[in-house]
């Protein structure tokens, strides 16, 4: 099937592939049908994007490429309610925020987006009590650019810190 | 909206299952204690408004990845 979308015109979806987030996403609790669409080869970052509204569509990652250890707990209420049968049947994305500059991009790795990929339903699961940030830098600033970098190494040795 | 007013250690019940106590009162801060079925989601107010900022503001992205590439 085909839907409209402002960001990438008419575009083709596959209806069996449409995710179903039955409570919304918070801010856009009316939003129920979303397609996950990836950007490109190689390219870490997928929209999205409703089936209903050409206008929404979110930014997101699979977390796990950029944050080799996040891991959370999913409870039992979650498990049940998105009728998860086993664990590989589960997929995790995070929602990327960027305001004009990617090198700034952070993603909420306290409220992920956890899908049953076999039923294709899916929630923003909001976790209670997180180690993890709501806005966590997706690149780590020192590894920037060179300039950083240096900025960095001159603040070390000013601050007394050793070479590894 | 029901505005009930409790004083320490008394209680208040939703429901049939859901009792929420007052633990302690300092200053501005209460703390308070919630009993309910593992399936009743409890979550500070604050944070789902800020998870709904994070959502709005990523739907408002203009900037253009599709060239993006990740170094491996």
């Amino acid at each position: 099937m085909q839907i409209e979308s402002t960001r990438l015109g008419t575009i083709e979806i596959d209806k069996d592939r449409i995710i179903n987030f039955p409570q919304g996403i918070p801010g856009f609790l009316e939003e129920k049908q979303f397609v996950l669409i990836p950007m490109g080869e190689d390219n870490p970052f997928f929209f999205l994007h409703s089936v209903t509204n050409k206008d929404l569509s979110f930014i997101v990652i699979e977390p796990h490429i950029f944050f080799r250890d996040y891991e959370l707990m999913l409870s039992e209420e979650l498990i049940e309610s998105l009728s998860i049968d086993k664990p590989e049947d589960v997929a995790i994305y995070t929602i990327v925020t960027i305001k004009d500059d990617i090198k700034k991009a952070t993603t909420n790795l306290q409220a992920p987006i956890v899908v049953n990929a076999v039923k294709l339903v899916a929630k923003q699961y909001i976790l209670n009590d997180s180690q993890y940030l709501t806005r966590q830098p997706l690149f780590p600033q020192k590894s920037n650019t060179d300039e950083v970098a240096v900025t960095n190494e001159a603040s070390m040795s000013g601050s007394g810190a050793k070479e590894e | 909206m029901l505005v009930l007013s409790r004083k320490k250690n008394q209680a208040i019940r939703i429901g049939e299952d859901i009792e929420i106590s007052i633990l302690s009162i300092e200053g501005d801060t209460v703390k308070i204690g919630i009993e309910a079925p593992k399936k009743v989601s409890i979550l500070r107010k604050e944070l789902i408004e800020e998870v709904a900022d994070a959502n709005r503001e990523s739907a408002g992205a203009t900037v253009d990845l599709k060239d993006f590439k990740l170094d491996k």
